[in-house]
């Protein structure tokens, strides 16, 4: 496959996975899906376990992919169905992160983007890079294939 | 009878003078201040809904009465919530 047929592969697959999103968020309830998302671990920050370079620059791809899909896609594809899509096309790759659900201090908010989702893997955010205060509520790490 | 949070029901966060609750069933968020945080601090899983209302209406300087119709309403909407049992 030729490089550009890889990269839109790879978009292709985001929007598809932007569009399941999608649709889970807004007709099943929470509960029936969050495990999907990782598993919550008291204690243990993502920065203490970090992904390979090589993970990590892969991980930034996709990322751009999810964006850019999403904004192809008709329709507002909003933070956390961008976060769920991203999250499965890492944990498709076996590559660790972290899905990270926060909410805005009380005195900053009254906007639109008062709770959000983001990826992050090694401490740093891969998708969902908007300025804080944020107060984290919940992580859900997938872990990294062992190699 | 003790009132007792739904533990593994939701998470929490505290933001400043806010606790932000998420309940891990619905997805739904719930922001705690003022009066509902003091409420919410005070349920430790042996305190009655009437222990609840008199450390309150000590701690506000508040009449008992006023004070328990406030706490009965809120522990209600936890309930309806499932973020509190009892």
């Amino acid at each position: 496959m030729s490089e550009t047929w890889r990269l839109r592969a790879r978009t292709a697959e985001a929007a598809l996975e932007i569009v399941r999103a999608r649709l889970l968020v807004a007709r099943v309830p929470f509960a029936r899906w969050r495990d999907q998302l990782g598993t919550t671990r008291d204690g243990v920050s993502d920065a203490e376990t970090p992904v390979s370079a090589d993970d990590l620059t892969e991980a930034r791809r996709l990322a751009r992919h999810v964006d850019r899909a999403a904004m192809r896609l008709p329709g507002e594809s909003k933070c956390l169905a961008r976060a769920i899509a991203l999250g499965r096309m890492l944990r498709r790759r076996a590559i660790g992160h972290t899905l990270v659900i926060a909410a805005r201090p009380g005195a900053a908010r009254g906007g639109d983007d008062d709770l959000h989702a983001w990826i992050e893997a090694s401490g740093l955010i891969l998708l969902g890079n908007l300025p804080g205060p944020w107060a984290r509520l919940l992580a859900l790490h997938s872990a990294s294939a062992a190699r | 009878m003790a009132i007792s949070k739904a533990q593994g029901k939701f998470v929490e966060t505290e933001i400043d003078d806010e606790v932000v609750l998420m309940d891990l069933e619905s997805g739904n968020f719930f922001s705690l201040a003022g009066t509902s945080l003091a409420v919410w601090q005070a349920i430790d899983g042996e305190r009655s809904e009437d222990e609840i209302a008199a450390l309150l209406a000590d701690e506000y300087d508040q009449p008992l009465e006023r004070i328990l119709s406030d706490v009965t309403d809120f522990l209600g909407e936890l309930r309806d919530a499932g973020l509190v049992n009892g």
